[in-house]
């Protein structure tokens, strides 16, 4: 691994990474919540829902903010700071999409 | 300086080289061909099987189509419709379609790559022997009646003991459990092959897109798979020793299978999809010749639609009573993976758009794939609407669906790859002439027999049923698509008798006839390239027009081999610099002898013929040990020079060497499996009012204290093995093993006293599975230890030579994390649950 190859391809991915963090996060919480034992009766806690997906959407512009600056400033074009850059635009539609929800759905059932 | 001063190599080569590189890659002759572990040959038969395996289930489906062309037919019984729609699914998605697109793989991928061969060849070809016998055994299972008949995706409580108390679901189980077990070694193969074996100067993004495809499709196999088998064994253990992980009545949940089964199924769709994406990505730019238009996009986009498709598993479970936000997040994700997909779609029209297409066979199967696919991919969107899914769930809108998705997008874009590819076997193409009815036979039948079960499904025909009347109002679409079906089978009859000529026609040279611009048209031989290119743009066959010259006359890298062994040059995996000299096994009857007793285990423990299953386990693990025997051993060379002024290491130790990596994908694999069984214990956990239930209870501190002690112990012991006199490693081995065993003793123990009883509730059964696994885990230390052991008295452990002793302590590491997970998990679920 003399190329740094798992440290560039985690970087490169991290949106991607994010994304399946915050929908595994909603899905999970969403879940727990509503079990038998009844953790929270009145549904999934929107706000706490609310708030990770602020923060993965913010992650995820970051990220994408700062692949750009690089692509912009370097004459030596890094692949990995464009993958980062588009799967930072990616996720951040798909973050916005499986937020929507969050927002929309109220209780268990 | 020249290019020609510019090249690694010079003229003239020495007189013996190119004799001693055909003699070391040599593929044997006759019935010993069958012994070659060479990926090349191992593609090819591996693409045969999966044909035939395509051909055998598309029989079922003519069967299926003739029994419901009219109504109330009793051409088959409801029993045998049973198998026979249960096999067709099974065949086509496990025999068919992830064998072909790792065969395809495994064929094209070493040329493409400018690689002699990938890492793992004996892996490859004991990997298609699996299935090859596997498969072929399974599917005579139809024959005698005994085949499964609860569906491809087999969901219990109809797949349970109570209502399949037959042998039939226990061959699916089994039969397919440890086919996945060959598809993971593929991916191994592949994965691994693509990041070490790329010809120097291929970098990640120089790379093809359809490598690109491929090691997401491996990735993606290593993280699916494990849910499935993890899945299948719960099933088989519930059905053998009652336990009732997926019985309601005892804490359990059907769900459960349903959330394993689909966390697989659903990426397995992209598993097939992605490689095809991939052959059509690399294909387009030939046809159009034209460079693929936004090619680091749809890079991108190939990774994403890996990444997304893992959110849409319960996306085939909106009507099991999930909860509402649950199905909503899950719509969502459905929805957000068309942009990714589309972001390809439209590359590729881009492409031919500003090409100049030749309307030859490949573009017409490429021009079918976009058509069908794109709308299978619609009827999908409409399908990830919540509420339109409750209307269409389980009848023919879906089967149709499938089809669109699977035939589309996955079965059109092989066969353009068989007209594209197929002058790489003899130099042959198939026939042009013959190309066109065959297309439109195939397309037309297609849409015939597929298109009206939209309306069929529309109209409220369930699927799966075997029959129905005549006041039901299916008959002339189901006549119809009966008749398309018929269509699409002579177009396949057609492809055949043509494939077959083509074959049998003389071998001429290959060349490069469709001016594609990928390294598999290099000239190539047995030893792969003659040289090792050298690469320096994204389309090399363009970009450097001599490569092909220039590497069939040894100017490149590496013209010979250079320590008297099969070999390539290992690159790192970013920029793709040379590294290490990577020496690979040669051919062997171990790989099928050690496939046979795997085959032979596994369907011989499903009739419960113990004692022949436990003769062909051994076999299969003696056939294993032995291949791993001859392997990590000395060479009398430590460096080689591979022209160019680059002298290479022979091999590397630790995480720079591929075996450490293929050893490390492996227990990824082995984590999941783990992770998915300790979500079947948080799951059935979490539905239960008191946790734990009435009669159960965790044993005392004091035993879990004393198991893990014992696990750091014996990793402990293992990690100062290594910094020992040579003498006194197995020793320390030795009491690394009694460390580790006794914690297991210890942990069996502690639950023994508190009663464990498996087949009380599904809360138990769940723990039980959790220990059984790590038993499992330390039957492998059990053999892997004194392997080592052995090894060090037989001074086979040197400096140069460690990866096996790296190895088994990667795994010793790891069932030492497992172990200590499991005890996380087990007690640190009930702390939260509190």
């Amino acid at each position: 691994m003399s190329d740094h190859f798992l440290r560039r391809a985690t970087g490169a991915s991290l949106p991607f990474l994010i994304w399946a963090a915050h929908f595994g996060f909603c899905y999970i919480v969403a879940a727990a919540q509503c079990t038998p034992g009844g953790w929270r009766p009145e549904g999934p806690n929107p706000y706490l829902l609310g708030v990770v997906t602020l923060a993965a959407l913010g992650a995820c512009a970051w990220i994408g903010i700062a692949a750009h600056k690089r692509l912009k400033a370097s004459a030596r074009k890094e692949f990995t700071d464009y993958v980062a850059g588009i799967g930072a635009v990616l996720s951040i539609i798909a973050i916005v999409w499986t937020g929507i929800p969050v927002l929309l759905v109220r209780g268990c059932v | 300086m020249t290019r020609d001063d510019a090249l690694p190599n010079s003229l003239p080569r020495p007189p013996l080289e190119l004799t001693r590189l055909e003699e070391v890659w040599e593929t044997p002759r006759g019935w010993r061909f069958f012994k070659s572990v060479n990926n090349t040959n191992i593609g090819l038969m591996y693409i045969g099987t999966a044909i035939l395996f395509f051909i055998l289930a598309g029989i079922l489906a003519l069967i299926m189509r003739v029994q419901l062309a009219v109504p109330d037919n009793d051409l088959v019984a409801a029993s045998t419709y049973n198998q026979i729609f249960t096999m067709h699914g099974t065949v086509m998605m496990f025999l068919f379609a992830i064998p072909i697109v790792e065969a395809i793989a495994v064929y094209l991928l070493p040329n493409m790559l400018g690689a002699r061969d990938l890492p793992f060849p004996r892996l490859s070809a004991y990997a298609f022997w699996c299935y090859a016998f596997g498969g072929l055994a399974f599917f005579c299972t139809l024959f005698w009646g005994l085949a499964p008949d609860g569906g491809w995706f087999m969901y219990p409580p109809l797949t349970g003991m109570k209502y399949s108390p037959g042998l039939n679901a226990d061959f699916w189980l089994l039969g397919i459990g440890f086919i996945e077990i060959s598809a993971i070694a593929g991916a191994i193969e592949l994965i691994v092959g693509i990041l070490f074996t790329r010809a120097p100067g291929m970098t990640l993004r120089r790379m093809p897109v359809y490598a690109w495809a491929m090691l997401v499709v491996g990735v993606m196999i290593v993280i699916a798979f494990p849910a499935v088998i993890a899945g299948t064994a719960l099933l088989e253990l519930e059905r053998a020793f009652n336990m009732p992980i997926f019985e309601a009545e005892r804490g359990g949940d059907p769900l459960i299978w349903q959330h394993l089964f689909w966390f697989f199924g659903h990426p397995e769709v992209y598993i097939i999809f992605l490689p095809a994406a991939g052959m059509i990505s690399t294909m387009i730019p030939t046809i159009a010749q034209n460079r693929l238009v936004g090619r680091r996009t749809i890079v991108v986009a190939l990774v994403g639609v890996g990444i997304f498709s893992f959110g849409l598993w319960a996306h085939h479970m909106f009507t099991t009573g999930l909860g509402t936000l649950e199905m909503t997040l899950i719509s969502a994700a459905s929805m957000a993976v068309a942009i990714p997909t589309g972001i390809q779609v439209f590359g590729w029209i881009a492409t031919l758009w500003s090409g100049r297409v030749t309307m030859n066979a490949p573009t017409l199967f490429m021009l079918g794939f976009m058509f069908i696919f794109v709308l299978g991919g619609l009827t999908g969107v409409m399908v990830a609407v919540v509420p339109f899914d409750w209307q269409v769930h389980d009848t023919y809108f879906i089967v149709a669906h499938l089809h669109y998705v699977l035939i589309g997008g996955m079965v059109f874009p092989v066969f353009a790859a068989i007209y594209y590819w197929i002058p790489l076997i003899n130099g042959n193409t198939l026939s042009e002439k013959w190309a066109r009815p065959i297309f439109w036979l195939l397309f037309g039948g297609f849409n015939i027999s597929f298109f009206p079960m939209h309306v069929t499904g529309l109209f409220g025909m369930p699927r799966r049923v075997y029959t129905y009347s005549h006041e039901m109002g299916w008959d002339w679409l189901n006549m119809i698509s009966t008749i398309g079906s018929f269509l699409f089978a002579l177009g396949i009859l057609l492809m055949i008798v043509d494939a077959v000529r083509t074959l049998r026609r003389p071998t001429k040279e290959v060349g490069n006839p469709w001016n594609a611009a990928t390294l598999e048209w290099l000239p190539s031989e047995d030893y792969g390239n003659r040289s090792i290119p050298k690469i320096t743009s994204d389309d090399p066959l363009w970009d450097q027009p001599t490569l092909s010259q220039e590497v069939a006359d040894a100017r490149h890298y590496l013209p010979n081999t250079a320590t008297g062994k099969r070999e390539t040059i290992a690159t790192s995996p970013a920029s793709a610099k040379p590294a290490y000299l990577m020496i690979l096994p040669g051919d062997s009857w171990l790989t099928v002898l050690g496939a046979f007793g795997t085959a032979g285990f596994f369907l011989l423990l499903t009739v419960k013929a113990m004692v022949l299953a436990f003769i062909c386990g051994i076999v299969a693990i003696g056939s294993i040990i032995a291949w791993l025997w001859q392997s990590d051993r000395s060479v009398p060379l430590r460096e080689v020079d591979i022209g160019g002024g680059v002298t290479l290491p022979v091999g590397a130790v630790g995480m720079r060497s591929h075996s450490w990596w293929g050893t490390f994908i492996m227990l990824i694999v082995i984590g999941l499996i783990y992770s998915s069984f300790a979500y079947v214990y948080i799951h059935t956990s979490m539905r239960l009012q008191i946790c734990p239930p009435p009669g159960a209870s965790l044993p005392d501190t004091l035993w879990t204290l004393l198991n893990v002690g014992l696990l750091l112990g014996g990793s402990l012991l293992v990690w100062l093995s290594d910094r020992v006199k040579q003498s006194l490693t197995p020793w320390l081995l030795v009491a690394a093993l009694v460390c580790t065993t006794a914690a297991f003793g210890v942990d069996l123990h502690g639950w023994r006293l508190v009663q464990l009883d498996s087949t009380r509730d599904a809360w138990s059964a769940s723990i039980a599975i959790l220990l059984g696994f790590q038993g499992v885990m330390l039957f492998v230390l059990l053999l892997a230890a004194p392997y080592l052991c052995v090894r060090a008295w037989r001074r086979l452990i040197k400096p140069e030579n460690r990866a096996t002793r790296d190895n088994i302590a990667l795994i010793w590491h790891y069932v030492t994390l497992q172990g200590i997970a499991g005890v996380l998990v087990v007690r640190g679920l009930l702390l939260v649950m509190e």
